[in-house]
């Protein structure tokens, strides 16, 4: 299940968080997903020696922690997508297929004219559009 | 000894190889002992290789009922595989004991249920450690972090009885500790690139898997479940008496790992048994009371902290600062946990990480509340107050106290609580709550008032941020300019002010805007009432009135101070609209940006600063030049006046500064006059002293002019004079500063002191330009080999003269300026008669000096005129003007320097000219008259080879012959041969030979001559001579000039003309 995804901005900075769990300390995901900023920092200035490829969006696992793990994808503008999930097998096939659905409904959000770049993303629509990709994480794709 | 040994050997049945002989001396006591540990060694190992066979032979026909036995003997056949340093088996068999242990786990107990589970974790526990050091042993980290990771996935859940969770979280940390110090023991042992080839993707372990720090960090975790669940353990067994705990002699060791010490009953020695879990319990509880929790949890996160920071994993370290933070300030260790926490609060502001800020400043507003810090409280309070609101409100209901610290969570109603408390402690309305019974708790007091002081860099920049603009950029000292404050916050309620303190760079112009004039509490201030002085959250207020700068320079508003009430004041350094931005966090926010003022122009552009002119001058100072343009080395005189315009000056000075007029600056205030203005070498300033001699009374010019008192109606006016060295256009800078008198100061309101700045453009030209020609005397020719060598060689520009001879040298002066120009006298100075007689002819009024024998210079060597007399030439622009010098070198030089020349002149001025202009210009002294000293050019002098002197008569009559001849002289004590050719001439019939050779002996003289009859008149050309010299190879051809000659039509004529002889 998925517990957190989050946009964060070029500068670190966060653009958009929502947990998905109930009952549980929000404020836990924040502290995951900036701590996996550094691993993603790592990846992308050693991309030799972290084994990511050059051009690839998707970063991959960047670590787990006891009771999730969490995943990258880095967009061509620095942009940063973060995956916080409880499932301990995840096939990577549906964490790509997340992402990029992610990236798309992302792509539709910052394009409105009323969004200005590099600001929050409070929109509503974006907020129920992710809710969907993250109920349908896992499910055969037609 | 060898009986002895063999006897021995027999009676013990020991077989040979089993004995050696022992030397204990030291010399021999090294190989023995190696000898006995080799023997040894083989003994041992074939012991456990049989002790192992038989366990495996048992273990394979698996006798035994209980997977108890069966796991002893898997760990027994492992150990025996690890003595014999057979890793893999030991890792087999140890693996299989694991596994079976696991079944163990799953079944159920009744008797003594918390103590069974102790026992069987810390089984798993020495399981573990070996499979772990074991796979680790091998290089096999990866495999080593999953079996860890399914240990853990395993046992964690195995929490127990509640009562006991302590125990267990005291496992799960003991486990994550032992664990990274095996992984950091082994990683210190293998090489980087190996730890590095095992983040490999399939194995599913990430590079922080791999790092000790993250089960160090873990570790910590645990530790503080287990003081959470010890807390609420030792709570629900309250106070524990002596009598309940026994006498620690009472007891006795287990018998076996992970057992409980046994109880021996009063008495019954030998008879021991295992305590019940109540008893064990107790014990555990007591034990756990006195362990220091929070000191072990810190040394883990500083463990991990320091490991993180050195794989530069900055925000981990930060975390981890963070939790320790935490577990300090549990620990009441509040200095530490401030100290932590601030460094940590950078980090999250620099990333806009609001949440977690807001966390950390509740932690530190509550650390500087228990050490009775106000000033940090209210700062750390402010800033929390004014941090953007980003939860959403249905999910903070359900966050406790333990996750976000002491502020609790972030949303707009704790925002307000804080700002509401902050705001009232400020004002002096509010206590914050004492930290400590029997303390009086935080309050602004008289003694000690606040000023929160926010600058560019202050993170409080979001509580109020001031903009002023000035609505001009440029105003007049004495007059209004309009500029506006606009005040902005972000605190979540309105505040009110009681004054508004505005400093400038310039304190005179400091003001206080309040709501009425009694409430003003600073003397010194000019103020401003009628403001409503109150902020709305995230709106801009604004506040415009006009000021008065009476200071010339920058006017810079630097600081608004806000003062809340009597005690309590925020001082906050003002930002121009222009280069304003928002704090960084607030910038993120997905909000309306409002602008600083209305006005969208000064909103973009406005400026914190305006430029004060200098005041109006109220006296006129003119600059200017009678005679247009200047000339070099002349006189050029420059006007100037003051004349005050309604306003009585007490003294001052000009100033004057000379610039080159290519880089003059378009100056606008005195401070700007040019520091570095051009040296004397090239133009300078002369001025006048009253005096007879006008001579005697030019003197050099400091730059500076001392103007007297002047009157209201009065005028001052002088000139001073510039003199040029050379022709180029200047620009001459001139700025009065003159004193006011004191008592009109004060009424007017006008500067005591006031400038006036002036330039002026002045053309300089030069009047004459000069060039020389150098002629031979008339038809006397010298050969000289210097001519010769300057035809080879073309940069040789130096004219080549015979010594002894008389040469004449023509000197051409150009009128080059735009002005007409009286040329007073040119003379020679400078002449040395021992090397070279100069002598100039007069011909300006047509006298001629008798050129036949030259006379020393003093006596009657120049031509004048003198300035009074009224024939002096005058050479009006563009003119040419010539005149004749003769020189007669004495010595031979290569460059032989002849004299100098000085021509006077003067301007000539028209007689219309006012009688000032003209004594301005000095026309009726001697100061009028300009020298330009010039010197003649250098001569090559050199004895010549030959001379060739043609001679003829001054004129003919047609049809009557005449005889020409040309005069040969060898010069030189070398015997010469002359070819020469005569060109036949149209006008004439020549009798004799046209070409023939002349021999010369040394110092020898001869004559070419020839008879020639004029068949035409006029002016005729005479036929030609060419000489060749042979020895010199050089060639010497008469002049055309020379050789002219008039032929009279008839004898008649001539004597008409007084040409012949009656």
């Amino acid at each position: 299940m998925i517990a957190c995804v989050a946009v964060v901005g070029q500068q670190n900075n966060p653009l958009f968080i929502e947990s998905f769990t109930e009952g549980e300390d929000e404020l836990k995901f924040h502290y995951i997903v900036h701590c996996s900023l550094d691993v993603i920092q790592e990846k992308v200035s050693n991309p030799k020696k972290t084994g990511s490829a050059m051009n690839e969006t998707f970063l991959g696992l960047l670590y787990p922690t006891e009771d999730y793990k969490v995943y990258g994808y880095l967009t061509n503008t620095r942009v940063k997508f973060l995956l916080v999930t409880t499932d301990q097998d995840v096939r990577d096939i549906d964490v790509r297929n997340f992402f990029r659905r992610f990236h798309a409904a992302y792509v539709d959000a910052v394009s409105n004219p009323f969004h200005v770049p590099g600001k929050r993303i409070i929109s509503k629509a974006f907020t129920e559009r992710v809710g969907a990709i993250v109920k349908s994480f896992g499910a055969p794709t037609t | 000894m060898e009986e002895r040994i063999l006897t021995l050997r027999k009676r013990t049945e020991v077989d040979a190889k089993c004995f050696l002989t022992f030397v204990s001396h030291p010399p021999e006591l090294k190989r023995s002992l190696a000898r006995l540990g080799n023997i040894l060694n083989e003994l041992i190992t074939v012991y456990y290789k049989e002790e192992g066979r038989t366990i495996k032979l048992r273990l394979e026909k698996k006798p035994f009922s209980s997977n108890e036995l069966n796991i002893r003997y898997n760990f027994k056949a492992a150990v025996y595989a690890e003595f014999r340093r057979d890793w893999s088996e030991a890792l087999k068999y140890y693996e299989s004991a694991y596994t079976l242990l696991q079944e163990v786990v799953n079944t159920p107990v009744e008797v003594q249920p918390l103590q069974h589970l102790v026992e069987l974790k810390t089984v798993a526990e020495q399981l573990h450690f070996k499979v772990s050091t074991l796979l680790l042993h091998g290089g096999k980290e990866g495999e080593a972090v999953k079996w860890f990771r399914q240990h853990m996935r395993f046992y964690k859940p195995l929490v127990g009885p509640t009562e006991g969770s302590f125990l267990h979280w005291a496992w799960v940390s003991k486990q994550f500790v032992v664990f990274g110090s095996l992984l950091q023991d082994s990683l210190a042992s293998v090489s980087e690139a190996k730890s590095g080839s095992n983040t490999l993707p399939e194995t599913q372990v990430t590079g922080r898997e791999l790092h000790p720090s993250y089960y160090y960090q873990l570790a910590a975790h645990y530790m503080i479940q287990r003081r959470q669940s010890s807390q609420t353990i030792s709570s629900t067994y309250g106070a524990i008496h002596e009598d309940v705990l026994g006498r620690p002699e009472e007891t006795s060791p287990p018998l076996y790992v992970g057992q409980s010490s046994r109880i021996c009953p009063p008495g019954a020695k030998g008879d021991a048994r295992c305590p019940t879990d109540e008893e064990y319990m107790l014990h555990a509880v007591i034990e756990e009371r006195l362990f220091p929790h929070s000191v072990i949890t810190i040394n883990l996160f500083k463990r991990a902290y320091e490991l993180y920071k050195n794989i530069q994993a900055g925000r981990m370290g930060y975390f981890v600062a963070c939790e320790m933070g935490r577990e300090y300030f549990n620990a009441r260790d509040y200095a530490n946990a401030k100290q932590l926490f601030d460094s940590v609060a950078g980090m999250y502001r620099q990333e806009a990480w609001v949440s977690l800020l807001w966390t950390v400043l509740g932690f530190l507003r509550e650390c500087a509340r228990q050490m009775d810090h106000l000033r940090e409280y209210i700062d750390y309070s402010l800033e929390m107050a004014a941090l953007p609101p980003v939860f959403t409100g249905h999910k903070v209901d359900t966050f406790g106290f333990n996750q976000h610290g002491p502020a609790g969570p972030l949303c707009q109603s704790q925002r307000e609580r804080i700002s509401t408390e902050v705001i009232g402690l400020l004002r002096g309305e509010q206590t914050v709550l004492p930290s400590k019974d029997g303390q009086n708790g935080l309050t602004v007091v008289d003694s000690d008032p606040v000023c929160v002081n926010i600058d560019m860099a202050s993170p409080l920049r979001a509580v109020f941020t001031a903009c002023v603009a000035f609505h001009e950029s440029t105003v007049k000292p004495g007059h209004k300019t309009l500029l506006t404050l606009s005040l902005f916050t972000r605190l979540p309620q309105r505040i009110d002010f009681q004054e508004l303190e505005i400093c400038f760079n310039q304190p005179k112009c400091n003001v206080i805007l309040v709501k009425d004039a009694h409430e003003v509490s600073k003397d010194g201030f000019e103020v401003k009432t009628g403001f409503d002085l109150h902020l709305e959250p995230n709106k801009w207020t604004r506040f415009s009135f006009n000021l008065i700068p009476g200071q010339s320079g920058k006017l810079e508003c630097l600081s608004v101070t806000a003062h809340l009430g009597a005690l309590a004041s925020i001082r906050c350094q003002v930002e121009s609209p222009a280069s304003r931005e928002d704090v960084f966090y607030w910038k993120l926010e997905p909000q309306l940006e409002m602008m600083p003022l209305k006005d969208s122009a000064l909103s973009n552009y406005g400026q914190k600063t305006i430029q004060i002119e200098d005041q109006d001058p109220v006296v006129d100072l003119v600059l200017e030049t009678v005679v247009s343009p200047a000339l070099v080395n002349e006189l050029f005189p420059v006007v100037i006046s003051v004349m005050p315009k309604g306003h009585p000056v007490h003294g001052g000075e000009i100033k004057f500064a000379i610039t080159e007029a290519s880089t003059a600056l378009a100056l606008t205030s005195p401070s700007l006059i040019p520091s570095v203005s051009l040296d004397t070498s090239s133009v300078e300033l002369l001025i006048v002293i009253p005096s007879d001699d006008m001579d005697e009374s030019l003197k050099s010019f400091s730059g500076i002019l001392q103007v007297p008192e002047i009157a209201t109606d009065g005028s001052f006016s002088t000139h001073i004079y510039m003199r040029w060295k050379k022709a180029m256009a200047v620009t001459l800078f001139a700025t009065f500063s003159y004193q006011i008198e004191p008592m009109s100061a004060s009424d007017s309101g006008y500067p005591s002191h006031s400038f006036i700045h002036r330039e002026l453009q002045l053309q300089c030209e030069d009047p004459f330009t000069l060039s020389y020609r150098h002629m031979s005397p008339f038809r006397r020719g010298a050969l000289l080999l210097g001519n010769l060598k300057r035809s080879a060689d073309t940069e040789m520009d130096r004219a080549c003269v015979p010594v002894d001879e008389i040469t004449t040298l023509i000197l051409t002066l150009e009128n080059s300026s735009s002005v007409n120009l009286e040329l007073i006298s040119i003379t020679v100075n400078d002449t040395n008669e021992s090397l070279c007689l100069v002598r100039a002819e007069h011909t300006i009024n047509g006298k001629v000096n008798n050129v036949s024998s030259l006379l020393p210079a003093n006596q009657k060597s120049d031509f004048c005129c003198e300035p009074e007399t009224e024939d002096v030439p005058t050479i009006r622009c563009g003119e040419i003007y010539s005149c004749l010098f003769y020189i007669q070198p004495l010595v031979e030089s290569a460059a032989l320097s002849i004299a100098s020349i000085c021509i006077k002149w003067r301007r000539l001025v028209d007689k219309n000219t006012k009688p000032s202009v003209d004594r301005m210009l000095l026309n009726s002294s001697s100061t009028s008259v300009t020298s330009m000293l010039s010197s003649l050019p250098s001569l090559q002098v050199e004895k010549p080879v030959m001379l060739a002197i043609f001679d003829s008569p001054p004129h003919a009559v047609l049809g009557v012959p005449i005889d020409i001849c040309l005069k040969l002289q060898n010069l030189t004590s070398l015997p010469q041969e002359i070819d020469f050719s005569i060109i036949d001439s149209a006008g004439f019939i020549l009798s004799g030979a046209h070409c023939s050779t002349v021999h010369l002996l040394p110092h020898a003289k001869d004559v070419v001559s020839c008879k020639l009859v004029p068949i035409a008149s006029g002016p005729q050309q005479l036929p030609q001579f060419n000489l060749i010299s042979k020895r010199y190879n050089a060639g010497f051809q008469q002049s055309s000039s020379s050789i002219q000659i008039f032929v009279f039509p008839s004898s008649m004529l001539a004597k008409n003309y007084n040409f012949l002889p009656s």
